[in-house]
Order: structure tokens, then C-alpha cells, then sequence
């Protein structure tokens, strides 16, 4: 069904009837400003709200609570694409109260089971409550606030235990003055404010706690570990170089590894499979078991390609290696699998990501392969391509023609192609998703449709260095890791994950100082190496007002 | 108070339901005989079907008979023709849906961030609550079978509600989050009073330390924080206010069940319980506004751009591809196409219809609560097929005499979307001559 695909589309297309292909590039201007050693810095001095999977994870690490609170939490809307973009986002009423009533469990939970912990590894009796309770304020404020508290702020903690002690005793003391720990702005924001310099246009340089949260948020979702505060305390976290050192070191935690998978997926959108559904006459087999297969799959292909591997785009981009389950293997005709173990694809169908069925099965259709889906997102996620929408009347002409279901997908796709109010944009999008069609709308492998073979013919127009013909999505994943707008897109999509904003045309110049030592033979943890190592990294510059 | 007494219990017959002392808590208004003003925003996408929309000889139609079928709802509602949105997306890679969706109740120019369609700048109902000092209730019923979100780069279109340019109100998405928040636990008894009162102590310290960090922020970072100490005030205020013994007659609605908790797929990618969301939510709703918990209710009907399949109207399909898109002409598509859209549509129009009725039902001063307030119901399309020509909006209601005609269709030629806000906000006692990108466009003709 061709119009099936315009929703999507309709975020896409020429703006005005004018031409596509001339619009078709990459929409970044800068101002020119900066060189090639010292790219300019337009990152602003801000406060970053927790997200709510860095809540979760915070509360982990800090209380050892692993109940998720955010879960209840106002579904976020992110800008820059990736869960860890709240920077937009205030405090509306609901959410403060849902952080109240969360504060209010963890610090319940926390003074039953951990009590200890909480205060320092003093052990109160009946006699040593006040030193319980220094020892109290001098360490977990810090850890929870990821800075040392002002002394402002644990005048107003004092005066929460002072009061709160007295109403109900020592222990009702802590927990209330965790209550207002956790619902305090230098718990709920990571602060990248530095102090502004009089010189340089009032340019900060972060300080080395704020570093330590930047760097730690960015590598492992979370808070900086104990080795992490430590080189905060001992003045060992400055420069790039010190970025660097602890950035290889936590890089190797578990944390960091689930942190990178959740920006494969998020940059991917696989993270949808968890909510994917497809429409059961068309899609039987599809359910919630296969979905969480797949993504299973993903997670370890993830892992073994980072961690097990080269780690490079070639990799991702072109490895038959992957993990599979007895459920998965029916799809993929794998037998002989039990749990999930690891499997090597047939080399003919299936190389890299972009033919492993998570990523296929969302995107599609509920009822087919939506040729235009796989066409745009591939061109707007992979290729940073700008696509504007097409205008109104080009719609209602596509929108009135009748889908015919004994054709098959391309030939009904085609249909974009030959009318020339639609080919001036699609011809930049169905035929790239037509190199796809070898496979279903759940990433199955297919030859034939509807009794015809599969045209998996594919044509890419419209990019700096990839334009031309290709057979299929392993050859089109072939074309891609040559492409420097992959990799400069690649680039961008690591920048919205790291600053936890979309770029804008001022970054272009960081942007290209980082892209210019990257390749697609590169280890993707060194390009986050080189975000933490980067000016970006290290200074804020002043709000306009 | 003998004349309170009667309209109190006028007010409980009129609801016929078991009743229940409301906590003061959540009541913002002195008492609910005073002529308090209240505002309801209905929110739809993907475009009404023109023909079967709007009236021609009678002061009804097809899709708006659960409206103008009930006199006593259409003498108070004015159906505006030739609303449109001037083509403009103003950078961003959106399209008529966003431009709809995210200007029709902001009146601003669409705000790129990183080249995807937002909001530029707050929403009328938050400048309106803004200048009450108070809070709205926000609720959207999010559920998609086709298209379940997160949806990557589509964030955009999760509400329609701005506090200010990019930053949106997000809507409660469960009814029993509405319910506990309108319903808190009646607080008793010295060890409430003790809780309370050491709940108000972390927040005095919270408040503090907020004041501390936006002291050395610049503008827009100050801003945002200061957002978040408006809330944690709010949440302040409700404390305070529940210690009091005061308590408000109120009907006790039914308790929802915990959608979160119990079946978070509802609230997701099932679609199977999706009447019972969005009636729910329009219950508590009216429900909060008449027992004066709450001045203003937002409801969105699913995301911008939503494609729910409305199988409970026998239509289930893609509703948006398959059903909207194909409506490509003011008589319609295709005839089965048509009615689809009608139904789709007259479902819509029975939801609003069910407010209005709910606050027609009740007692307030010398007429009802309908009688003090405006809802107005905007879409984000006129049709399915993107057409941004004729885009309807209901006006239902008096806004406490405000609003002085009714009962019918005002259709005098195209009417600049920015009109709508600018309504909105005389409607609501502030005297303004344009909204958001147009600064003179005035209020529409004929309704004042």
C-alpha cells in the first residue's frame, strides 16, 4: 500500500515544490569561527535534568535500590532523539511530586536495609548518634549531589534533620534528610556550569566534578564511581588527558557497555522493539517472545562487535556473526540453537546490522516492508540527510491512487517513481529501500512475493560520495562504510548522545575536528574517547541573555 | 448560608452519585457558587470530514449530533468555518501535522531543534494559567497499535501543551495518576499532621537550594528552574492546604484501575481499552472542574499525527494511512471511505459532547458550571489528506457571560488560526488584540 508510507514521508519531502535533490544535503552553515586545533565551543553553561533511565540508574548506584522508580515517572520528550536529552525539560507539578513520593520509598528503603551505608560505615548506638550523623553529612551529600554540598545546602539538610530527629528520633532524621538529598536540584540536575572566566567571553572551564558527571553520564548512564570522585577530589581530572585515563577505564565496566547498547538501539531505533506490533494477518508468527528475541540478539551482536571484535563500523556494518535463539533461528533458518549462542548468518543474505531482524521488523509496516520507511530513516539516521516535506497538493495526488495487493511491494511502490510529481523526491527514498526487499516486513528472508522473484535492486542518489547501483542490503552496507557522510553522520548522532542536545550549525567546526580521525575503521570506543577528550568536553560558554 | 446550602445540594442531585468530602487540598476556587472561570482544550489530529462536519439548513450534521443534537449544549456552542494555518515550517523537516499540532493553540511559528518541529511558545491554556497562578490538568491518551512510541525523532508530537518555546507540558497518561492527584489521601490525625508537616520541611529545603543554583544561571536555565520551583510551591500549597479541616461536598468519582502497574500495554500499543481511557479521563476531568480542584483540563487524543484504528467504531484499521489520507476532497473519498472518517469523527465529537454535558449537569449560580467555561475542540488538519483549509473549532460554553452568543456556525470567510488563541484569552478576562505571530489578527467575529 504506497500511501502507507506517508506519514513518514510527509516529515520528509520538498518544502514548496521545489526541486528535492538540491535540498537534499546535509543542513550545516556555520559561522566560520575557531581553527582546526581549537575548534569553537557553542556549548552553553546549563543544568541536565536526569532522564529518566539516569534516575533509575543513579538510585542504583547511590542506594543500591534497583526498583526503578522513574518507571512511574512523566514520560519525557526528548530533543535531540536520545533518552539523556531532558535538558529542555522542567519541573512541571506532576513531577514534582512523583520525585517526592520516589524520595520518600528510596529513603525508607534505603534507612531499613542500608543504614550503614548511608552513614558512612558508622554503626549507631545509643550513644554516638551525633557522630553518626556527621559522619552522615560529610559523605553521602557529596556522592548524592556528585560535588561537595555548598555550605547553604547542608545548612538546609541540618535544619531538615534538626527538625526531623527531634520529631521522631535518629534514624527518622536520616531519612527524612534523604528525602530532601533526593529531591534536591544538585541531586536531580548534573551541573555544567564551570566558573566563567573574565577573560575570553566570560568562557568556563568546567570544574573537576562537574567533569567527572559529564564524563561518567556519558560513558555509563550514572553517577561517577568511587575511583571517579577520587581523581575529582585529588585534582586529577583536568585536563583531556585525565578525561581520557578514566574514560578508557570505565569504558571496561558493564555499565559503560549497556550505556553504548542503549545508544546503538536508540540511534537505530531498535529500541522499539519492545512495543513493536504487527498486524497478525499478515504476520502471524510476529510477538512480544520474538521481539525480545531479537533484541537479545541485538544486545549481544552489540557487545561482541565492541568488546569481542574490531569494534569498528566495518564491523557492525558487515559481520555475519551473531547470536541467535531456537525462536529467532526459525526466522533466520537456523537450527540445531538452543538459548542463545552465537551463529554465523549465510554470508549471500545476511551482513551487518541492517539485515538482522530487529532492525528490519521496525522498520516496516504493521502489514508490509514499507520500501519508504527503510528509504528515509536510512537517509536521515545513517546519512544526516535533510529531507523537507513535500507540499500539499504533490500529497493529495499520491494520497488518491488505490493500492492494488496482486502487485507486489516494489511494483506498488513504483508508482512514486513514474510520477514525476512524486519521483523528484522519492527517487531519493523508495529506491534505497527497495535494495531491502529481500526481506519481510519481520526481517525474514524472502525470493519471492506475491509469485514473483524479489527485485532487491537499490539506487542511491543524492549523496556526497555513494551515489550509484546496488543489489541488495549487504552490498548497500558495503557502499555505506566508504561514505564519509556515513561517518561524519555518525559523528553527529555521537554528539546528540554526548551533550544531550541536537547540534546546531555552530558545532560544525567541533564536529569536523572530531570526524576528521574518524573512519570507518576506527573503534567506536575511541570516538567517544575523542568526544571526552574534546574541547566540547571542557568548557561552557555564557547564555545569551 | 442558606443559598449555599441549596446550590449544594442542587449540585449533588445533579450528579445522582454517591458523594464524598473532598481534602481542600486541590481546591483552588473560594467556593463553588462564585462564577470561577474554567477551560477545557480538546486536541485531535488527522482532520475532521468537511461535508458531514459542518451544518447547512439546521444547526446540526452528521458528525456533531452528539453536540447540536442536545439543545441545551448547541444554543451554548459557536462552530467557527475558514479557520486555516499559513503554510510554514520555518526550517523544520514537519509537516501539516506539526503545523497544526504545534501552532494551533500556541499561535506561534514552529521552533526547530535540530531541524524537527516544536512548539514556539507557551500554549494558550499555560499563559492563561500562568496569570491565574495556578496549575492545569493535562491528560492525553496516548495508546497505538500501529504506531507505539517512543517514536525516535517524533517526541515532538507527545502534546501540544507548551510552557514555553520547545518545553512541553507533558500529559498524564493514567487515569489513576489523575485520580490519586485529584484525590489525594484524606490526611487525619497527629501523625499526618506530623508527616505534613516534615514533608513541608524538605520542601523548604529543596525550594532553598533551588533558589541557590538559578542565582547563578542565565536566563533560559533560570527560567527553567524556576518552573521547578513553581511546582515544588504548588506541591507546598496542596500540603498546607490538606492540614486544613475545610473540606469540599464533591461526588467520588469511580477509582480507575492501575493502568501502570496492573497493564502498561494499555497505555502503550493496545488499543483494547482505549474508550475506556479517554472516558475516564473526560469523567475526572469534568469532575475536578466542577468541584473546583481544577480551572483548566487539556486532553489530547493521542499523539499528533496518532493512527489509531478505532476498532471499537468496526473500523479497524490504520486510521491515518489508510482511512484519513484517502479522505482527498470536501464530499470525501470513496463512499466506505467517507463513512469511516464520519464515524471516526463522530466519535470525537460524542467525547466532547460528553464533557460538555457532564458540566451542563451542574448547578452553579443562576446557571451551570458549562455556563463558566469555554471549550474549545481545534484539530491539527481541516482534512485528512493535509488540507489545512477549514480546520474546525467548537466553541462550547459562556466563560462566565463572556461569551455571549451561541447556537451558531459563524462563516464569514477565512479566518487566521491565531484567532483562536486570541478568543481564548478575552474569553478568559485578558484583553488581548492578537495571539503568538499575529499581534493584531483580533478574536473571531461574532462571538463576543
Amino acid at each position: 500500500m504506497k500511501k502507507a508510507g506517508w506519514l513518514v514521508l510527509g516529515a520528509l519531502l520538498a518544502e514548496g515544490g521545489a526541486g528535492c535533490v538540491g535540498r537534499a544535503t546535509q543542513n550545516m552553515t556555520g559561522p566560520g569561527q575557531g581553527t582546526a586545533q581549537q575548534p569553537e565551543i557553542w556549548i552553553f553553561r546549563k543544568v541536565r535534568r536526569l532522564s529518566n533511565r539516569e534516575y533509575n540508574n543513579v538510585v542504583r548506584d547511590l542506594l543500591g535500590d534497583t526498583s526503578q522508580p522513574a518507571s512511574s515517572f512523566l514520560d519525557d520528550s526528548y530533543a535531540n532523539g536520545y533518552d539523556n536529552g531532558s535538558a529542555l525539560l522542567s519541573v512541571q507539578t506532576d513531577q514534582a511530586e512523583r520525585y517526592q513520593l520516589a524520595a520518600e520509598q528510596l529513603a525508607q528503603v534505603a534507612v531499613d536495609r542500608h543504614l550503614v551505608d548511608l552513614l558512612g560505615g558508622c554503626v549507631p548506638t545509643n550513644t554516638n548518634y551525633e557522630t553518626c550523623a556527621n559522619r552522615f553529612f560529610e559523605t553521602f551529600p557529596l556522592r548524592a549531589f556528585r560535588r561537595p554540598p555548598t555550605p547553604a545546602e547542608i545548612g538546609r539538610l541540618r535544619g531538615v534533620y534538626q527538625t526531623a530527629s527531634q520529631v521522631g528520633g535518629f534514624i527518622l532524621g536520616i531519612q527524612t534528610t534523604v528525602e530532601a538529598i533526593l529531591q534536591s536540584p544538585a541531586f536531580l540536575y548534573r551541573e555544567e556550569l564551570g566558573t566563567p572566566s573574565g577573560e575570553d567571553g566570560g568562557r568556563a572551564n568546567l570544574n573537576p566534578y562537574e567533569l567527572a558527571s559529564e564524563l561518567s553520564f556519558f560513558l555509563t548512564g550514572s553517577m561517577p564511581d568511587d575511583q571517579l570522585f577520587a581523581a575529582a577530589a585529588d585534582g586529577r581530572l583536568a585536563t583531556a588527558e585525565d578525561l581520557r585515563r578514566e574514560g578508557r577505564r570505565l569504558l571496561q565496566s558493564a555499565n559503560a557497555k549497556g550505556n553504548l547498547r542503549q545508544f546503538f538501539h536508540q540511534w537505530l531505533a531498535t529500541n522499539r522493539l519492545s512495543t513493536l506490533t504487527k498486524d497478525p494477518a499478515f504476520y502471524p508468527n510476529f510477538n512480544a517472545a520474538l521481539a525480545r528475541s531479537m533484541a537479545s540478539e541485538l544486545d549481544l551482536f552489540f557487545d561482541d562487535v565492541l568488546w569481542s571484535r574490531s569494534g569498528t563500523l566495518r564491523e557492525l556494518f558487515t559481520s555475519n556473526a551473531s547470536f541467535t535463539d531456537e525462536n529467532l533461528g526459525r526466522l533466520y533458518g537456523v537450527t540445531g540453537v538452543s538459548g542463545f549462542g552465537p551463529v554465523l548468518l549465510d554470508p549471500d543474505q545476511r551482513k551487518g546490522i541492517l539485515t538482522r531482524a530487529g532492525y528490519l521488523a521496525v522498520h516496516s509496516a504493521t502489514s508490509h516492508s514499507s520500501p519508504v520507511e527503510r528509504g528515509v530513516f536510512l537517509r536521515q539516521a545513517l546519512l544526516c540527510t535533510h529531507l523537507p516535506p513535500p507540499p500539499a497538493d504533490v500529497l493529495q495526488r499520491a494520497m488518491m491512487e488505490v493500492p492494488d495487493p496482486t502487485k507486489t511491494t516494489r511494483e506498488r511502490f513504483s508508482a512514486h517513481s513514474n510520477d514525476p510529481f512524486c519521483a523528484s523526491c522519492h527517487r531519493l527514498i523508495d529506491p534505497v529501500g527497495f535494495g531491502f526487499e529481500e526481506f519481510d516486513g519481520v526481517g525474514a528472508f524472502r525470493s519471492t512475493e506475491a509469485g514473483k522473484p524479489i527485485d532487491d535492486s537499490g539506487t542511491m542518489l543524492g549523496t556526497q560520495d555513494i551515489d550509484g547501483d546496488f543489489r541488495g542490503a549487504s552490498e548497500l552496507s558495503e557502499k555505506l562504510i566508504t561514505s564519509k557522510q556515513f561517518q561524519e553522520c555518525v559523528v553527529r548522532q555521537m554528539f546528540r548522545f554526548a551533550m544531550g542536545q541536537a547540534e546546531s550549525s555552530d558545532d560544525q567546526l567541533a564536529l569536523a575536528s572530531i570526524s576528521s580521525q574518524f573512519s570507518s575503521d576506527t573503534r567506536l570506543s575511541d570516538l567517544v574517547l575523542s568526544f571526552v577528550e574534546s574541547p566540547l568536553f571542557l568548557q561552557r560558554i555564557p547564555e545569551g541573555n | 448560608m442558606p443559598a449555599q446550602t441549596i446550590a449544594r445540594r442542587r449540585f449533588l442531585q445533579a450528579f445522582g452519585a454517591a458523594t464524598f468530602l473532598w481534602p481542600l487540598a486541590n481546591r483552588v476556587f473560594a467556593d463553588t457558587g462564585t462564577r470561577q472561570k474554567r477551560l477545557v482544550l480538546f486536541m485531535q489530529n488527522n482532520g475532521t470530514q468537511q461535508v458531514n462536519f459542518w451544518p447547512t439548513t439546521t444547526f446540526n450534521s452528521r458528525i456533531l449530533d452528539p453536540l447540536l443534537g442536545d439543545p441545551r449544549i448547541a444554543q451554548k456552542t459557536n462552530l467557527i468555518k475558514g479557520v486555516y494555518v499559513p503554510r510554514d515550517l520555518h526550517g523544520t523537516d514537519g509537516n501539516e501535522h506539526d503545523m497544526g499540532f504545534a501552532r494551533m493553540f500556541t499561535g506561534e511559528r514552529l521552533l526547530s531543534i535540530g531541524g524537527k518541529p516544536w512548539g514556539g511558545g507557551p500554549s494558550v491554556d499555560q499563559i492563561v494559567a500562568t496569570s491565574w497562578g495556578i496549575d492545569s490538568l493535562a491528560m492525553a491518551v496516548l495508546t497505538s497499535a500501529v504506531e507505539p512510541h517512543p517514536k525516535p525523532g517524533y517526541d515532538h508530537r507527545k502534546s501540544f501543551v507548551y510552557f514555553s518555546a520547545g518545553e512541553h507540558k507533558l500529559p498524564l497518561v493514567d487515569p489513576f495518576i489523575v485520580y490519586q492527584q485529584i484525590l489525594p489521601a484524606v490526611q487525619t490525625g497527629e501523625s499526618a499532621r506530623q508527616r505534613l508537616m516534615l514533608r513541608r520541611s524538605v520542601l523548604d529545603a529543596v525550594a532553598g537550594n533551588l533558589s541557590d543554583l538559578t542565582s547563578v544561571l542565565g536566563a533560559d536555565e533560570r527560567r527553567k528552574l524556576d518552573q521547578h520551583l513553581t511546582s515544588i510551591r504548588q506541591v507546598e500549597v496542596r500540603l498546607s492546604r490538606s492540614l486544613q479541616e475545610t473540606q469540599v461536598v464533591c461526588p467520588r468519582p469511580t477509582q480507575p484501575r492501575d493502568y501502570t502497574h496492573t497493564a502498561p500495554e494499555l497505555l502503550i500499543n493496545n488499543e483494547s481499552s482505549l474508550p475506556e481511557l479517554v472516558a475516564t479521563m473526560i469523567d475526572l476531568g469534568a469532575t475536578a472542574l466542577s468541584c473546583g480542584l481544577v480551572p483548566i483540563v487539556t486532553i489530547q487524543f493521542g499523539y499528533g499525527g496518532g493512527k489509531w484504528r478505532f476498532a471499537w467504531e468496526g473500523i479497524d484499521m490504520n486510521c491515518h494511512d489508510d482511512v484519513a489520507h484517502l479522505d482527498t476532497g470536501d464530499g470525501g473519498g470513496s463512499a466506505i471511505n467517507t463513512e469511516r472518517v464520519v464515524r471516526m469523527n463522530h466519535y470525537y465529537a460524542s467525547q466532547v459532547a460528553r464533557m460538555a454535558q457532564a458540566l451542563e449537569a451542574v448547578p452553579e449560580g443562576d446557571g451551570t458550571v458549562l455556563d463558566n467555561t469555554l471549550i474549545a475542540w481545534s484539530n491539527e488538519q481541516g482534512r485528512g489528506d493535509h488540507s489545512q483549509r477549514n480546520i474546525p473549532v467548537v466553541l462550547i460554553g459562556k466563560a462566565a457571560g463572556a461569551i455571549r452568543r451561541g447556537g451558531q456556525l459563524i462563516d464569514q470567510g477565512d479566518q487566521v488560526f491565531n484567532r483562536l488563541g486570541c478568543t481564548i484569552l478575552n474569553a478568559m478576562g485578558q484583553p488581548v488584540e492578537g495571539f503568538g505571530d499575529a499581534t493584531t489578527c483580533g478574536p473571531f467575529p461574532g462571538i463576543f
